[in-house]
């Protein structure tokens, strides 16, 4: 390399790329593809109620019985303007759609499928590419762990005071308030202590810092540069540029449950005095505050990686976590819904789910005395787990064994 | 490629009908349906050789440029700079690809401290070729770095371009190309390390 070394990339790169295939045109295969992602993201009422009976009746499945990840058809979800049947817009025209309408979880008959492909907590090992990292503490002083730059930061809770810690590198414990909390790309740690919302830039081990005015937070979400905090004493969302020495509100937030990746949506929760719902959510533009889809029906978690898919689940979560999660399209629409049988003696519950994908979930699930990570692929309507199944478990008891990270 | 007098904001199409709901699967005209496929058929190789240089993978790459195309077909209809067709099917294919690292951790394809073999092919006067060390040197680096770098050095975008395309700021496209370049010298082979110049 005797060369300029820019030169040398340059050209090396340049070399290299006329090794990229030549391909037939992918124009078919793209549309192709595009239409399929479009029909798993499409759940109707009655065209899509009318179609499933001619699936479902030959394949056995029986109207109000779910199987063991049987699948039957849903009402809407939500109330938004585009809920009714088919307006003649080219949605919710494929019977193929509602195959994923409704999984029944049942651990013990659930196929095994691949390990998460996202770090995960086994007890006090946080398990990364099916390596274990130990964090060497009592599992239930555990009270918040993320992952980010090869880095596990987590939170141990003595009574109530809470030291962040990392592993395998070590970095100096601070007591915090609340956190830790990774941005999606791994780069960047949240945390809070003294009122100030501090982020550690994993690339450089930089800590930036700013007054927020409240000691708890509830949430950090990072969408692209910007990062966005729901203070905990009065749920305002603020907005941070990292650098900047000061937070902005977000006007015309109630109280933010879930800020999109790509920076364009918020979700919005507000009470509401009726007799079918005490709250609802209003998905918005960050832009302008309009709103894009709401519902009464679920309350949102989170956004998918591409902002184009929201997790949801119960209006009011359980003792134990959540008795169903749901994946919405970007128009509030049902993608899938997951639950446990309708069996009392075995109650199930779903805790902090997330996005394995755009195209697959991931949810602890508590089912009887017995808890895995299971994960929903939305193209298929099918469940699996993703871990071994763990017998002897309380949910009402402290945290379950398995524990995606926030 | 004639792409800027179809995508007008009006939403009108030579056509004059708005078939929509005769396809009942998609919000794209037939019109602009074609003028994707155009777009494809004079695209679609230069996005395989990006593709290729993000995955080093021929099937990764295919698979790569496939879906990044079919996400930009479902928000063709939406397009209102034909122009910006080209930086928004890249970008999201670079996204797409910097997602897939949580799915390559799985697959253990994330970079690591180890190199692979370096190449030992020999050029026409006996050497090492050089190029071959460098492309595998860029195939260890992590993938967001990688992906500033080819598209700072392969693509020739300028930095705010850069940032555009990765969804951040041009602080970490700085940050990120910066430390890339600084680990590819400190990899290079000590023999070939010599008068090279500095990274921009």
């Amino acid at each position: 390399m005797s060369r300029d070394f820019d030169e040398d990339l340059k050209g090396a790169l340049r070399e290299s790329a006329r090794r990229a295939p030549i391909v037939p045109d992918l124009s078919d295969a793209a549309i192709r593809q595009a239409r399929g992602i479009r029909r798993r993201r499409r759940v109707t009422g009655a065209v899509a109620a009318a179609a499933v009976v001619a699936i479902a009746v030959p394949v056995g499945l029986q109207a109000g019985d779910a199987l063991s990840n049987g699948r039957t058809p849903l009402p809407p979800a939500t109330q938004g303007p585009d809920n009714g049947p088919d307006d003649g817009d080219g949605k919710g025209d494929d019977a193929g759609d509602l195959r994923s309408s409704l999984v029944t979880v049942q651990l013990s008959q659930l196929p095994t499928g691949d390990a998460p492909d996202l770090p995960y907590l086994d007890g006090s090992q946080l398990m990364v590419a099916g390596v274990p990292i130990d964090l060497g503490v009592d599992p239930a002083s555990i009270s918040q762990v993320t992952y980010a730059g090869g880095t596990a930061y987590y939170t141990t809770n003595d009574e109530g005071e809470l030291t962040l810690r990392s592993a395998p590198e070590e970095m100096d414990e601070v007591a915090i308030t609340s956190g830790p909390w990774a941005s999606p790309d791994g780069r960047y740690v949240a945390y809070s202590a003294d009122g100030e919302l501090s982020v550690i830039d994993t690339d450089n081990d930089e800590v930036s810092s700013v007054q927020v005015g409240g000691d708890y937070l509830r949430s950090v979400s990072f969408a692209r540069d910007e990062v966005y905090v729901v203070a905990g004493n009065d749920d305002t969302l603020l907005r941070w540029t990292i650098g900047d020495s000061q937070v902005a509100p977000v006007p015309g937030i109630v109280r933010a449950t879930a800020v999109s990746p790509d920076d364009e949506l918020v979700a919005d929760m507000h009470q509401v005095d009726d007799l079918e719902a005490s709250s609802c959510t209003q998905v918005k533009a960050l832009s302008d505050g309009g709103v894009v889809w709401d519902t009464c029906e679920h309350r949102i978690l989170r956004f998918s990686p591409f902002s184009g898919l929201v997790l949801g689940a119960n209006e009011y979560a359980d003792g134990a976590g959540d008795p169903y999660v749901v994946v919405l399209d970007d128009d509030g629409k049902l993608v899938l819904k997951a639950e446990g049988p309708n069996d009392r003696n075995t109650p199930t519950f779903f805790q902090g789910a997330v996005f394995e994908s755009e195209t697959t979930v991931l949810t602890p699930v508590a089912q009887g005395d017995s808890a895995a990570l299971v994960r929903c692929d939305l193209t298929t309507g099918e469940c699996e787990l993703a871990t071994r199944v763990v017998e002897g478990v309380d949910p009402f008891d402290g945290q379950l064994p398995f524990q995606l990270l926030s | 490629m004639q792409l800027a007098g179809h995508l007008d904001a009006s939403g009108e199409h030579d056509q004059g009908h708005d078939l929509r709901e005769d396809t009942g699967r998609c919000p794209v005209t037939p019109a602009e349906e074609a003028l994707f496929c155009e777009f494809v058929a004079a695209r679609q190789q230069a996005l395989l050789r990006t593709a290729y240089l993000l995955t080093s993978d021929h099937h990764a790459a295919e698979d790569l440029v496939q879906t990044a195309l079919a996400k930009a077909y479902l928000s063709w209809h939406k397009l209102r700079e034909p122009a910006a067709a080209d930086g928004y099917v890249r970008r999201i294919m670079v996204n797409e690809n910097t997602s897939l690292w949580r799915r390559a951790w799985k697959r253990n394809e994330y970079a690591t401290e180890v190199l692979p073999e370096r190449p030992t092919t020999m050029d026409a006067t006996g050497g090492v070729e050089q190029r071959d060390e460098m492309w595998t040197l860029v195939q260890t680096l992590p993938p967001k770095q990688r992906a500033a770098v080819v598209l700072r050095y392969y693509e020739d975008l300028s930095e705010a371009d850069t940032a555009d395309a990765l969804g951040c700021s041009i602080g970490n496209v700085k940050s990120q190309t910066s430390r890339a370049i600084a680990t590819l010298r400190s990899r290079v082979s000590p023999d070939a390390a010599t008068a090279q110049g500095g990274a921009r």
